[in-house]
């Protein structure tokens, strides 16, 4: 497990990192979020030490994330780089030597990574021969060599046409399935929310909202209770109810409505002003929460 | 072998391979051996060039007009064959044909057109000897009194300021300390440009994710270094064998030594000086800005370089041995003046010494600076703010 316990940075004038608490867990995708300038890419190079935090501790399987530990991390930075001028095999390999593989293992590890992520038929070409997306797989490749046991990947999904983000969504989860650690940022919620079991949303260096989706669904004041008509309702249905319609005409109604309202109390008063065609509660969004923690 | 050291080979191995193959480093090389051997071959070829002259002699050899132009030839250092022959008229036919360039008869040398400048002593000298000897023997002088006549006096030479010839030495001394300057710009500018491809291709941070920045730049100066040295050797040793095969004449006393010299100050400059360049190209975030980021060294370098010209005509000035013992000078100004001068061991001991504290001392404010410039992107760091950069 990841323990990212109180860590704080700044830089300058700016606190970039404040007090930032949460943990990642073996088995699952955790997603990182926030606005841009939130402290996201601070708070991943301080897991792969290129950021030393001013305070707090960072914890692996219960012990301080030191020089090797790290080694047994995988790091894809949002500023992609990679040899243009190297073939993709020798490139993987190299990466793989330094993180302390040894020479037999790491080739055998590169055949391997390279097979996973499909660049086989290129694994002799250089780098700068490659499409983009294929150059984003190397750098995924180089990521994964040496059978990293926690991922960091920053905005992992950025700039993949749809059928490169299904590919990387599968990988990921099959990574997890095998047992790593993967955090990953993000700006496309709505994949977050399909493919993350934890979020953590940071806003201004804080963690504004952290922990499993499902529980952070179940624990948000705003849920929602959609009403649909089959003809139109007795007006002023409404009026009794002291929700607030968010949303609506005169056949579909929104309301939000908190974990301790009564729902029947809802559903009898919908019933009674006209036939349903549906009756549905629903959580809230991963960006309807993202937006009410940022906005905060 | 430790992790952090096996991660610097691991560098290290790519850094030299990558440049060993590159299309640049190959026409370098080929373009410095060839050179090398040129620079002997050419000089050796021209100094020994002289003509050598046939001259047609009438006489036999027990006769002592033969031996006399032989004898005087030799003392005047021009390389004359004798060609006898039995009378004038066989002298003239050879003249005439060009296979002779003049004929000497007693009393009397021909030439084709007009005399050669530089055998024409030489032939005048050999027919004066002869013309003397007769004359003493009219007088009555026994060879032995003519001997002692004809001596030469052998004059007591005076040297007030008394200094060896220092011709040759100068020659290597300078060519040595060129090359090394050369070298020296060479591959400081490809760990400059390794360090700002690195950065400017944004690879510096997958890089930095598994090794420290120190560990990235002592692999990149060493693999770097060990390319150098190794061309350094190969040029070394071809210049060796080239010197065997021609062999030249004036090869001076204290060449290889000296050598030995330039390539020690050349592992060391190139150490001083290639962390000081991968620490200032660190500060660029383009190839572009890397010439503004490292004009300051240019400046250092420049120094080194024409003032170790002008220590040629000084070489024991005090200031000489200042720059000598100062580290960012002493790669060129040591090697001139070990050339050109007696250096007291303690002051060769003293200026690899000093040089050694230098390099300590700029691995770390260069590893500080590195480590502070490189994750930065987005135009040229200021030194200052690189320096006060905590990551």
């Amino acid at each position: 497990m990841l323990e990212i316990d109180g860590v704080s940075k700044t830089f300058g004038t700016l606190r970039a990192l404040d007090g930032c608490r949460f943990t990642a867990v073996p088995k699952r995708l955790t997603g990182l979020l926030g606005p841009n300038g939130a402290g996201k890419t601070t708070l991943m190079r301080c897991l792969l030490g290129l950021v030393n935090p001013d305070e707090g501790t960072l914890r692996w399987r219960g012990a301080p994330v030191s020089e090797a530990v790290r080694r047994r991390f995988g790091y894809m930075p949002e500023e992609r780089g990679l040899y243009p001028a190297m073939p993709v095999a020798e490139q993987v390999d190299y990466f793989a030597r330094l993180s302390g593989v040894p020479r037999g293992a790491a080739q055998a590890a590169t055949r391997a990574v390279i097979d996973r992520v499909g660049l086989t038929s290129v694994a002799d070409r250089k780098v700068e021969q490659l499409s983009h997306g294929n150059q984003q797989r190397v750098q995924l490749a180089v990521a994964l060599v040496h059978n990293p046991e926690l991922l960091v990947l920053d905005e992992p999904f950025a700039g993949l046409d749809p059928v490169g983000v299904d590919t990387l969504a599968g990988l990921l989860r099959s990574l997890a399935d095998e047992g790593a650690t993967v955090l990953f940022s993000s700006h496309q919620l709505d994949l977050v929310q399909h493919l993350c079991q934890d979020v953590v949303t940071v806003d201004h260096g804080r963690v504004v909202l952290a922990g499993s989706l499902e529980a952070l669904q179940a624990g948000s004041d705003r849920r929602y209770v959609d009403v649909v008509f089959a003809g139109p309702p007795t007006p002023g249905w409404l009026d009794c109810l002291p929700y607030v319609a968010v949303t609506g005409d005169d056949r579909h109604a929104r309301m939000v409505v908190g974990p301790e309202d009564d729902l029947d109390v809802v559903l009898r008063a919908a019933q009674a002003a006209g036939p349903l065609l549906r009756f549905d509660f629903q959580p809230p969004t991963l960006e309807e929460m993202f937006r009410e923690a940022i906005s905060r | 072998m430790s992790a952090p050291l096996s991660a610097i080979w691991v560098i290290a191995r790519r850094d030299l391979s990558t440049r060993a193959r590159s299309k640049a480093f190959r026409i370098s090389s080929a373009v410095m051996l060839a050179s090398v051997i040129l620079g002997i071959v050419i000089p050796t070829v021209v100094l020994r060039g002289t003509t050598t002259y046939t001259v047609a002699v009438v006489g036999a050899a027990d006769e002592p007009l033969p031996p006399l132009v032989a004898a005087q030839a030799k003392a005047a250092g021009v390389m004359v064959t004798v060609r006898e022959v039995s009378d004038r008229a066989a002298g003239v036919a050879l003249v005439d044909a060009g296979t002779a360039i003049a004929a000497v008869a007693p009393g009397e040398v021909i030439w084709k057109n007009a005399p050669n400048t530089r055998l024409a002593p030489v032939l005048d000298a050999a027919l004066a000897r002869v013309a003397i000897g007769q004359r003493a023997q009219t007088l009555g002088l026994t060879p032995a009194q003519l001997g002692s006549l004809v001596a030469p006096a052998a004059p007591t030479v005076t040297r007030l300021h008394p200094a060896p010839d220092k011709g040759p030495q100068t020659v290597i001394a300078l060519v040595g300390m060129i090359l090394l300057f050369v070298a020296l710009n060479f591959y400081g500018a490809y760990v400059l440009t390794g360090v700002v491809e690195e950065k400017s291709s944004r690879v510096v941070e997958v890089l930095l994710a598994r090794v420290r920045p120190a560990q990235l730049l002592a692999g990149k100066v060493l693999g770097i270094g060990l390319l150098g040295i190794g061309q350094f050797l190969a040029l070394a040793v071809v210049g060796a064998v080239t010197l065997r095969i021609v062999k030249p004449a004036n090869l001076p006393a204290g060449a290889v030594p000296l050598i030995g010299v330039v390539v020690l100050w050349f592992v060391l400059g190139y150490t001083f000086y290639s962390i000081v360049y991968g620490a200032l190209g660190s500060l660029a975030s383009r190839t572009e800005d890397a010439q503004t980021a490292t004009a300051p060294l240019s400046a250092v370098m420049a120094v080194a370089y024409f003032g170790a010209f002008t220590a040629i005509g000084k070489p024991d000035a005090w200031w000489v041995t200042a720059g000598s013992l100062f580290p960012p000078t002493a790669p060129t100004f040591m090697p001139l003046r070990a050339g050109l001068t007696h250096v007291p061991a303690w002051q060769m001991g003293l200026a690899v010494l000093l040089m050694a504290l230098a390099i300590i001392g700029m691995v770390q404010a260069g590893g500080r600076l590195y480590r502070g410039a490189v994750l930065h992107t987005g135009g040229r760091l200021r030194l200052r703010q690189a320096w006060h950069q905590t990551h």
